[in-house]
């Protein structure tokens, strides 16, 4: 009985956003226990001093901005892309490619905002077919979208850039405060 | 008809309706027609009404003041949490309706202490979940609710205040974040595994080496609060 009125209920939130143009409401927002995981081991503390301190904050951030293309040159959208602290790879922090610095569409594009100051490489992985945690729906339709291009992960390889470079190989990139790298153009191996 | 589906059909025959999340840069946002919203909070910090009964057994809303001082603690950006305001009656199943009516502009955290609310909404067994009403013009966030299973007790399994401190971030309007993907088992290949502490607590999932990790906000969980909040 209850439930039946709860289902009630979501059906007239539903009627009333389907004849609203100006809310909508999300209900896709939540977290669970991995199901690729059935028994999480445990380990004893929380210590946690990853978190980049607030002088880091303070000497500002960088930006780092690109593109990720097929090997036949087709701009691919919902990619993975993760930068990574060459120095500390604990700090890292990612974007999906099909949306440029301004957060506007662009087909393949991609920038990483609010980067601490160092020396990063850059990594690509494809959304599907691999965990539960690279499921494109717990992401987006945006990222939805991108799925079921195949590549493997690769770093960015600066000039050696290339669909036959050896996905292992990276270029550092230098981010400072208030820069802005452009350029970081990643073409993916077949 | 199977009333059970009635919701599913109206989603495809209303464009209106946002009920999947699209992710850049780990903030919420929908494209309608083109057009690419992002969301976000008119204004800060955000008031709550908190549900009256317990959380996992406990004291609800000390986990509550305890996520609001780690989002509040971010550096370069406002503060997200205002007034907490505990009410007396404990929300349940059978008062959810009429105590948390949806864009009513109260912004709601409900304990959900045997997990049967969420489970009337279609997603038993979550460790919670994070529901906002938006403007699909200009993306600003109009209500929100979020919901804590109080029935899954808390551990280093799945911690209740990390599941507080993620539930938060969907309604400030952050996204899911893939960073951390290839930590959760070994047979996941990738470049460049983070340490299971430093996985942003907007991971999708409870932190499987021990989720009370998720206690603390990362670098990325920091980054999307600074695109939309920061200086």
């Amino acid at each position: 009985m209850i439930k039946t009125k709860k289902i009630n209920f979501l059906i007239l939130i539903m009627m009333l956003f389907s004849f609203s143009m100006i809310v909508a409401c999300d209900s896709g927002s939540n977290r669970e226990t991995d199901p690729d995981i059935p028994t999480p081991p445990i380990v004893g503390d929380d210590d946690d001093d990853d978190f980049m301190d607030d002088s880091q904050l303070l000497t500002g951030t960088g930006i780092i901005r690109g593109s990720v293309v097929s090997s036949t040159g087709t701009p691919l959208n919902g990619v993975h892309v993760r930068a990574v602290n060459i120095d500390d790879t604990d700090i890292q922090m990612s974007s999906f490619s099909g949306i440029d610095s301004d957060l506007e569409l662009e087909d393949g594009a991609f920038s990483i905002q609010n980067l601490p100051p160092g020396t990063y490489r850059v990594v690509i992985e494809k959304m599907d077919d691999r965990s539960s945690a690279f499921d494109p729906d717990r992401y987006s339709l945006f990222v939805i979208a991108g799925t079921n291009v195949n590549f493997p992960d690769e770093y960015w390889n600066g000039a050696d850039e290339s669909d036959e470079d050896d996905p292992s190989d990276f270029e550092p990139i230098v981010v400072s405060n208030g820069s802005t790298v452009n350029g970081i153009d990643i073409i993916t191996n077949n | 008809m199977n009333i059970r589906y009635l919701p599913i059909l109206m989603i495809m025959l209303s464009p209106f309706v946002a009920i999947q999340n699209s992710s850049a840069y780990h903030n919420l946002n929908n494209i309608f027609e083109s057009t690419f919203v992002f969301r976000s909070l008119p204004g800060m910090p955000v008031n709550f009404e908190v549900d009256g009964g317990t959380l996992g057994g406990g004291n609800g809303l000390t986990i509550v003041q305890d996520a609001c001082d780690e989002w509040d603690g971010l550096p370069n950006v406002p503060n997200f949490c205002g007034n907490l305001n505990q009410l007396e009656t404990d929300i349940t199943s059978s008062n959810f309706d009429s105590i948390v009516p949806q864009n009513d502009g109260v912004n709601t955290i409900v304990f959900d202490e045997n997990g049967s609310i969420l489970a009337d909404l279609g997603v038993p067994g979550v460790l919670g979940l994070g529901l906002t009403t938006f403007n699909t013009a200009s993306g600003l966030i109009t209500d929100i609710t979020i919901l804590i299973n109080g029935s899954i007790p808390s551990s280093a399994s799945a911690d209740l205040l990390a599941t507080v401190i993620h539930e938060m971030g969907h309604t400030w309007g952050f996204a899911h974040v893939p960073i951390g993907g290839i930590n959760t088992t070994n047979s996941v290949d990738g470049f460049d595994r983070i340490s299971p502490s430093a996985i942003p607590t907007m991971y999708p999932f409870a932190i499987p080496q021990d989720d009370r990790f998720g206690r603390t906000l990362e670098n990325d969980d920091l980054g999307a609060a600074l695109l939309n909040y920061g200086p």
